[in-house]
C-alpha cells in the first residue's frame, strides 16, 4: 500500500466556529465541528492516510501519537489520545466510541474496538472506556464502561464486557481468560474515568486556544494551556535556571516542567513529551540517555521529583499521582527500561526497572532491581507482565 | 459514532446514576462560581475507614466489594459540601456537592479464592490510590470554605 505520510498541522484550525455539524478536513483528517467544541490534534501527532482518520469533537491528541490509517480509524467525541499513544489500522478499522481514553503509550491495533458497544451505568446511552499507559488492545473489543489497566493486553477476538477491568501486566487472549484475569469496574474507576475525561476536555479547548493565539505556542518547549482556577497562569519550562521557550526543539516540554539541564537543546532528548498540563512544577534531574517516545506527566496536586543521571528507555513512562501522597521521585541513577512505567512511586538511588515492567504505589530501596516484565504494585510483587 | 452529538447532561447523568447511592448529588453543569468569598480555613478532622461487604459464593470464589469513606468534622454555617475530583491525569473542573459530612464510595471489588482475597484487596486498593483523590469544602450561604487537602481515595 502506498503510504503517505507526514505531520498534521491542524492543531489551530479546531478554534474556529462550531455552529454547524459540517465536517472540516484539516491536515488531511476529518474533524466533526459539532456545537461542543474544539478537537486538538497535537503539532507532533503523524498520521498515515490521514483522510481515513474521522475525529469526533472535544478530542484531544496528545504529543507523538501515531495514528496509521490502512484502514478508517474513527475516534469518538469527547476521547483522549494521550502521549505516544499508537492507532495502527492495517489490517482492519479502529474504532474508538465516544469518551474513549487511550493512556500514555497505549495502543489499539487492526480491528481493535473501544466503547463502542455494551451497557452504561444507569442506562445511559454512553460512558468512559479506559485503556491504560503501554497496554495494547489488538484486534480485541472493550465495551464501555470497561477498562484495560496498565501494561495489560486483550488479544483478537476476546471481548472485555462492561464492568470489567483487566488487571496490570495480564494477556486475555481468549473469552475463557476474562473472569481470570479481570475484576469488576468499582464506582471509583468510574468517578475516575469521567474526571479524566472532564480534564482532557479542557485540554482540547486549552490547547486550541493556545493554538490559536499562535501556533508556535503549542510546538517545542512552550507554555501550558493556563487559564483555570488551578492553573491561572501560564508556565515556561526552565533548564539550566533558564526560562526557556523554543518552539524548534524536537521535544515537546510543557509548563513549570524545571530541568537540571539543557539536554534537550543539546539533541539528548527527541520525541519525548514532558507535560507539566497543571502548573505544579516538577524537578528533572540530568538526564544521561532518553529514548523515543517517552512520557512524563505530572499533576497540579502531586509532586514528581527525578534525580541526577537518569536513564529512560524507549517508551518509558513516568507519571504522578492525585495527591501528596502519590508523589513520584528518584534519587540519583535512576534507569527505567524500554516502555517500563514508573507511576506513584519513591525509588532510591541507583535502581533499575526492567524493559516492560510497572512499579506502581511502592517505595524501592537503593539499588533495587525489577526484573523485566514484572508488576510490582504496594511494594509486592503482584505478577507478570503476561506478553 | 463521530457526529455532533448532544451531550447535554452527559456527565452529569452518568455519575449522578452511578452515585446516587451515596447520597451523592452533582452541582450543575458548570463549576462553583469563580471566585466565591471566602467562608474560613478548609473543614477539619478529615479521617477515613475502609468498609468490606462479602457477597455469596460463586463456585469456588468469594466475591467481596470495599468501600472507602472520608468523614470531617461539621462546618459552622453549612448547608452542604463540594467535592472536588483529582485524577491520575488532572483535576476536573466539575464539581460534586451532598449535604452529608461523609464522601463513600465503592473502592474495589473483587473475585478471590478463599484466603486470597486480602491480597487481591490491598493490591487494588493501593491500585485505586494512584487513580483518585478527592478534596472537600464546605458551602456556607454563597459562601465557600478553603479546599482541603487532597485524599486518595482507598488510603487509610
Amino acid at each position: 500500500m502506498a503510504e503517505k505520510r507526514f505531520l498534521v498541522t491542524l492543531a489551530m484550525a479546531m478554534a474556529m466556529a462550531m455552529a454547524t455539524a459540517t465536517a472540516l478536513v484539516a491536515g488531511g483528517a476529518t474533524v466533526a465541528q459539532g456545537d461542543p467544541g474544539p478537537t486538538f490534534v497535537d503539532p507532533t501527532v503523524t498520521m498515515v492516510r490521514p483522510a481515513e482518520v474521522h475525529l469526533g469533537s472535544l478530542v484531544y491528541v496528545g504529543p507523538y501519537a501515531t495514528l496509521i490509517a490502512g484502514m478508517p480509524i474513527h475516534v469518538g467525541d469527547e476521547s483522549d489520545l494521550q502521549d505516544s499513544v499508537l492507532l495502527s489500522a492495517r489490517t482492519g478499522p479502529v474504532d474508538l466510541g465516544e469518551q474513549s481514553i487511550m493512556a500514555h503509550g497505549s495502543a489499539a491495533k487492526d480491528g481493535a474496538e473501544i466503547g463502542e458497544r455494551g451497557t452504561c451505568p444507569g442506562g445511559a446511552g454512553h460512558c468512559p472506556s479506559f485503556v491504560g499507559f503501554n497496554s495494547e488492545v489488538d484486534g480485541g473489543i472493550v465495551e464501555r464502561d470497561a477498562m484495560v489497566l496498565h501494561l495489560a493486553r486483550v488479544g483478537p477476538g476476546v471481548r472485555i464486557p462492561s464492568g470489567r477491568k483487566v488487571l496490570s501486566g495480564k494477556n486475555v487472549v481468549t473469552q475463557a481468560q476474562v473472569a481470570s484475569k479481570t475484576a469488576p469496574v468499582t464506582e471509583a474507576d468510574r468517578l475516575f474515568m469521567h474526571g479524566v475525561i472532564e480534564v482532557n476536555v479542557s485540554f482540547a479547548h486549552g490547547y486550541s486556544m493556545l493554538a490559536a493565539e499562535s501556533p508556535s505556542n503549542v510546538r517545542g518547549i512552550n507554555y501550558d494551556p493556563g487559564g483555570t482556577a488551578f492553573n491561572p497562569v501560564r508556565n515556561l519550562p526552565t533548564l539550566a535556571g533558564v526560562p526557556t521557550r523554543d518552539p524548534a526543539a524536537n521535544a515537546r516540554i510543557i509548563g513549570d516542567v524545571r530541568m537540571a539541564d539543557n539536554a534537550i537543546l543539546t539533541r539528548q532528548i527527541v520525541r519525548s513529551s514532558l507535560r507539566a498540563d497543571e502548573g505544579e512544577p516538577f524537578h528533572v534531574g540530568t538526564v544521561d540517555s532518553m529514548g523515543t517516545n517517552v512520557t512524563f506527566h505530572a499533576l497540579e496536586h502531586s509532586h514528581l521529583d527525578l534525580g541526577d543521571h537518569g536513564r529512560y528507555g524507549n517508551g518509558a513512562v513516568v507519571h504522578g499521582g492525585p495527591a501528596f501522597s502519590a508523589t513520584t521521585s528518584s534519587a540519583s541513577g535512576l534507569t527505567l527500561g524500554r516502555s517500563a512505567v514508573l507511576f506513584q512511586s519513591q525509588v532510591g538511588d541507583q535502581v533499575t526497572i526492567g524493559s516492560r515492567s510497572l512499579v506502581q504505589a511502592s517505595r524501592l530501596a537503593a539499588g533495587t532491581v525489577v526484573p523485566e516484565n514484572t508488576v510490582v504494585v504496594d511494594g509486592v510483587v503482584a505478577g507478570r507482565v503476561e506478553w | 459514532m463521530v457526529g455532533a452529538r448532544a451531550r447535554t447532561l452527559t456527565v452529569l447523568g452518568v455519575v449522578g446514576v452511578c452515585l446516587l447511592g451515596a447520597g451523592l448529588l452533582v452541582a450543575g453543569r458548570g463549576t462553583a462560581p469563580a471566585t466565591p468569598a471566602r467562608a474560613g480555613p478548609a473543614p477539619a478532622g478529615l479521617s477515613t475507614r475502609l468498609d468490606d461487604e462479602v457477597g455469596p459464593r460463586a463456585g469456588d470464589l468469594v466475591s467481596w466489594r470495599t468501600f472507602w469513606a472520608l468523614c470531617w468534622d461539621p462546618y459552622e454555617g453549612a448547608k452542604s459540601y463540594e467535592l472536588r475530583v483529582l485524577t491520575g491525569e488532572g483535576t476536573s473542573a466539575r464539581l460534586l456537592r451532598q449535604p452529608d459530612r461523609c464522601f463513600r464510595i465503592e473502592a474495589a471489588a473483587g473475585e478471590s479464592a478463599p484466603g486470597a482475597q486480602a491480597g487481591d484487596r490491598a493490591q487494588l486498593l493501593a491500585a485505586q490510590q494512584g487513580q483518585l483523590a478527592v478534596q472537600v469544602r464546605a458551602v456556607v450561604g454563597r459562601a465557600r470554605s478553603d479546599w482541603s487537602d487532597p485524599v486518595a481515595v482507598g488510603s487509610r
